[in-house]
């Protein structure tokens, strides 16, 4: 069978560039498969859907060596026209480039451009809809509707042009678990009644690795491994150093098993990972260790005898149009507290956060910053207490070079220049990025950004730093590297307040879950209660790290249901299979 | 399955580079008429510097001169387009706007063509270009724009023809601080970016 | 906060961004007589009625005209509160009108109640001009919300296309209205990314241009930053600059509503003109 899609040695450099994006990349893709693409920033993902629908070359300026069919269509030689009523193509954050003001004219864009008669545009729309689940919203504003919407109505945008291969670029980015389960539901119906050929790009492995028959590592625009998502995610080291988030228990697995002769798969899912534990423990004792004494990783939260460095007290925010944001917060967090502040989208954690800096004023109620009011005190004064790292750190990064950026916070206090100068030394110093400091910003990529981001406001000394949701753009390596130094930064002693939605993250990092449902504080405990409270945490649309899940489904063995880490997980298996020697697992 | 790679340079690349007009073009001017549109209504109450009168300082003007020497004629059609709907949402009648915006053409459009014809570099380098982007950039096109700009509602009664040497000082003043202030920054840390749009243009719509 | 630019008030959503529920053409989607009025028409009628505001300086035709529009107004269903935000889009400017006339005009009369060094003068028929003109500019403005406030800019498309214009023109127009509310988002976001930084907007004038200077920085180089992707998306949705014919969805014919609304504007637009220049 003619493969559907029919990548032969390609090779594409961008004007300008130094390196190539695509190295001799070569892939078929038989009809009806859908494959996921994962690898770190920069391997070449994106590049290679723009490949795909023959945007390059044809419409990049750059060099190009290859052939790259799709549906028998050489995409080089093919107009654009032609070749996406063949080939759809969802870019990421497609939301952001919606051109209707409803979504029927959002529908009806490409249609129109491609001399689509009246009546079979109607029926097109119709269909697309019916497909995405979304009929009978043809005359809402596009903008107006939630995440997962809005990520449907473009996905039926594209469908409306009846292509026969679906090229999706990150459809999960920015979007929270609400809507990632609608958008999963909606490409799963999709391949179940078209049958449609796709390929999807993703960082986040435990949604794409369900919905695809093959998985491909782009390391630096080459090819190093491809296969079924169970053997995929065996090469651990491999993908781990390719900055691929591996499914957590798939880690767990590698490192019980590591060095060793290993017997059979490793898991990739909570359910074989129940399986491949409980062979591997059954007939061992549950653990001698006592959580104080063995596997647990103490997170040390802040005595309450501290006198608070936030305090909300009955804080209410009414938005101009009436709606309430937050309703009743009630809210103290002490130094050194590392908070996570958790909840779906709209349920108003930077409306919250916001307030800690003076940006939003109480309409009810108050809150202090370190014991003074934020109606009463100026902004200026409140940011030499609490840093706020924007979710987009290049709306914060205003000058050219790193070392005017990190200088910049310092001359809005009024400091002298000398004072200026050996701070912002010692602030690079600290962090590890003196070489950095000539450097101009747009020379740098988005996670060095988002440190320089840190790094600007950290110079400041403030008490409180306040990040919204700082790993939301970055690959797994990016991340971990952020989440280190702001462990660093936690250990100095700082407070830090975490907006995520991620709760591998919150677990390995949070001492202390805050969780906002509708304006209101719904579940405020320390993270090991928090992430062990399954009620809670389907009102709040999370779900616990895949190590908790397990560690509960295992509990009729004897496993503590809040284990919270790989770490703790680990030690408490060591711990229990110890006398028996190691080799068996 | 891993594979063991060897570094080869692909022989026999064909370069694809064609100067045509493309749909970069066609966004950056969507995209740059909505900044000048939002830079005439939500941003000039965030700079009233003289309060009720934020006639004077205009945010859009000291962009609209960057956009057209980067995009050519897109960016003329940008300021355009952009300060008529901008003029359009704070309740200027149509019948007015389609004259009086005119002023923005003359504003981007007279350093616009003076860069092209001299060559000069949009980074201001050399003393040379900077001396060319002065001239035309700051002080002519601000001599012909505010004119303009001043007559336009001399003629459709809003102000006394008495009135004009005192609106056109104050237009002048304003638009020549702005534009030496802030545009030079804009054209030194902004023409990377520009450049990566692939929108740049050498002539007027290519 | 209120968008100056769609007058719609809009809370951030927890993604980062403003949730807009109207466009910024202030269109409010009510059922009204005027939806079944070809754009063009409503077009051709603001044009004239704004021509004619300003062309025509009599209170007996001036007031019923702006009384007319009204009524039109309150025919389309149009909120007045939309004019409290109109009014005050145009106080700038309506000040400065203000200031200029009194200071600057020499209306003749019969008494002068102060007179300038430079020779002009304030007269009992200065406060009556200015008066008309207020409320020649409020007829020439409110008509535009006649316009904006009942057509989609997928309409204004319709319109746009009807008199000629490239299609490239007529898509830059109405995917920058669609656009700006990305951009509002994006620059109010600026705003309080840098407030967060400690910067304000007080100080000399220097110091203002300065922190503009910044704000613009940010803003233009976050928007050049999306261009390639967005054009990327409008590629991959078969947007092609020189692609010949193409269909729309919406097709709005020419009625007997547009007939009944253009004779009677156009017949009164020709006389009254011919009447003043004549």
């Amino acid at each position: 069978m003619q493969p559907k899609i029919d990548v032969e040695g390609v090779w594409w450099r961008y004007a300008e560039a130094e390196a190539w994006a695509l190295r001799d990349l070569s892939l078929q893709i038989a009809p009806g498969d859908a494959v996921g693409i994962v690898g770190q920033a920069g391997a070449g993902k994106t590049t290679l859907c723009l490949a795909l629908a023959g945007l390059i070359p044809q419409e990049t300026e750059g060099e190009w060596r290859g052939r790259v069919q799709v549906c028998g269509l050489d995409t080089s030689t093919t107009p654009v026209r032609q070749l996406v009523q063949r080939v759809g193509l969802l870019l990421q954050n497609a939301e952001c480039y919606l051109v209707g003001m409803s979504v029927l004219d959002e529908l009806a864009f490409g249609l129109e451009n491609l001399a689509c008669p009246r009546d079979e545009m109607w029926r097109r729309i119709r269909w697309a809809l019916d497909i995405v689940g979304l009929a009978g919203f043809e005359e809402k504003y596009p903008q107006a509707l939630s995440g997962g919407q809005k990520q449907r109505v473009s996905l039926a945008a594209v469908l409306t042009l009846q292509p026969e291969v679906l090229v999706l670029d990150s459809p999960f980015a920015n979007v929270d678990g609400a809507g990632r389960t609608e958008v999963s539901a909606a490409i799963r119906d999709l391949r179940g009644r078209l049958g449609t050929t796709m390929v999807i790009v993703e960082h986040s492995t435990e949604d794409l690795a369900p919905l695809v028959d093959r998985m491909i590592l782009l390391d630096q625009g080459r090819l190093p491994h491809q296969a079924a998502p169970r053997r995929f995610f065996q090469s651990v080291e491999l993908l781990t150093r390719n900055s691929v988030c591996v499914p957590q228990v798939t880690e767990l697995g590698y490192c019980l098993s590591s060095g060793r002769c290993v017997k059979g798969e490793l898991p990739i899912s909570v359910e074989t990972a129940e399986r491949w534990v409980r062979e591997r423990v059954d007939g061992c004792e549950p653990s001698s260790l006592t959580a104080d004494a063995g596997w647990i990783d103490a997170k040390p939260t802040a005595p309450a005898s501290f006198a608070p460095v936030i305090c909300a007290q009955g804080l209410r925010y009414v938005y101009p149009d009436g709606t309430v944001g937050l309703e009743h917060v009630d809210l103290e967090i002490h130094p050194g507290d590392y908070v996570a502040l958790v909840g779906p989208n709209g349920s108003g954690k930077t409306t919250l956060a916001k307030h800690f800096i003076g940006l939003i004023k109480p309409t009810d109620g108050c809150v202090r910053v370190k014991g003074r009011d934020t109606r009463t005190t100026p902004i200026k004064e409140l940011v030499a207490q609490v840093g706020y790292v924007f979710q987009n750190p290049d709306r914060q990064l205003c000058t050219e070079t790193v070392e005017e950026e990190i200088a910049f916070g310092l001359q809005n206090q009024g400091l002298p220049s000398g004072e200026i100068a050996e701070r912002v030394e010692r602030t690079l110093a600290q962090l590890g990025w003196a070489r950095l400091q000539k450097d101009r910003i747009c020379t740098l990529g988005l996670a060095e950004r988002q440190c320089v981001a840190i790094a600007s406001l950290l110079v400041t000394e403030p008490a409180l730093l306040i990040l919204d949701e700082p790993t939301c753009w970055l690959d797994g390596g990016q991340s971990r590297a952020l989440m280190q130094l702001l462990d660093q930064v936690n250990e100095r002693g700082k407070t830090i307040i975490l907006i995520t939605h991620n709760t591998r993250l919150v677990a390995d990092h949070a001492s202390r879950v805050v969780g906002l449902m509708e304006g209101r504080v719904m579940l405020d405990a320390p993270t090991r209660v928090a992430l062990g409270c399954a009620a809670a945490l389907n009102e709040l649309l999370l779900s616990p790290p895949q190590v908790t899940r397990l560690a509960q489904r295992l509990a009729p063995l004897g496993f503590p249901p809040d284990l919270l880490t790989m770490n703790e997980m680990v030690k408490y298996i060591d711990g229990r299979v110890g006398s028996r020697g190691r080799s068996v697992v | 399955m891993s594979i063991a790679f060897q570094e080869v340079e692909a022989p026999g690349t064909q370069i694809w580079a064609r100067p045509r007009v493309r749909v970069n073009h066609v966004v950056v001017t969507s995209f740059s008429t909505a900044i000048m549109a939002i830079l005439c209504t939500s941003a000039a109450f965030l700079f009233a510097v003289v309060p009720g009168l934020p006639l004077g300082f205009c945010p859009a003007v000291p962009v609209m001169v960057p956009l057209g020497i980067w995009f050519g004629g897109w960016g003329l059609l940008a300021a355009y387009v952009g300060c008529g709907i901008g003029g359009l949402l704070k309740g200027v009648p149509l019948a007015l706007v389609l004259p009086w915006v005119v002023n923005d053409l003359f504003m981007a459009g007279i350093p616009m063509l003076a860069f092209r014809f001299f060559k000069a570099d949009p980074m201001l380098k050399t003393r040379r270009d900077q001396v060319i982007f002065v001239v035309f950039g700051v002080v002519l096109n601000s001599l012909v724009a505010v004119t303009w700009g001043t007559v336009i509602p001399v003629a459709y009664g809003f102000w006394p023809s008495r009135a004009v040497p005192l609106i056109w000082t104050q237009y002048m003043i304003a638009s020549v601080l702005m534009l030496a202030v802030i545009t030079p920054p804009i054209l030194r840390q902004l023409t990377p970016y520009a450049r990566r749009t692939h929108a740049m243009t050498t002539g007027i719509f290519v | 906060m209120t968008c100056v630019g769609c007058s719609a008030n809009h809370r951030p959503s927890g993604a980062g961004g403003a949730t807009h529920v109207r466009s910024f053409l202030f269109y409010v989607p009510v059922e009204s007589p005027a939806r079944r009025v070809n754009p063009l028409t409503k077009l051709i009628v603001v044009l004239l009625v704004s021509t004619l505001a300003f062309a025509i300086e009599n209170p007996y035709v001036n007031v019923p005209l702006l009384i007319v529009v009204c009524v039109g107004l309150a025919l389309m269903g149009i909120s007045f509160k939309f004019l409290k935000l109109v009014v005050l889009m145009m106080s700038g400017l309506l000040l400065v009108t203000t200031l200029a006339q009194l200071s600057f005009s020499a209306i003749p009369g019969e008494v002068r109640y102060i007179t300038f060094p430079w020779g002009t003068y304030v007269s009992e028929r200065t406060l009556p001009y200015i008066l008309l003109f207020y409320v020649r500019f409020l007829t020439a403005s409110l008509v535009n919300l006649l316009f904006f406030c009942t057509t989609r800019e997928s309409e204004l498309m319709t319109a746009l296309r009807t008199v000629r214009l490239p299609y490239i023109a007529c898509f830059i127009v109405t995917f920058a209205l669609r656009v700006m509310a990305l951009l509002l988002d994006e620059w109010w976001a600026i705003v309080e990314a840098q407030r967060a930084r400690g910067m304000d907007f007080q100080g000399s004038v220097s110091d203002k241009l300065h922190k503009l200077e910044r704000l613009l920085v940010l803003m233009l180089s976050s928007t050049f930053r999306r261009v390639n992707m967005a054009s990327y998306a409008l590629l991959a949705r078969g947007l092609v600059i020189d692609a010949g014919p193409r269909t729309q969805l919406r097709a709005l014919a020419w009625s007997r509503y547009d007939v009944a609304v253009l004779v009677p504007v156009l017949s009164l637009s020709v006389a009254l003109l011919v009447a003043r220049y004549g």
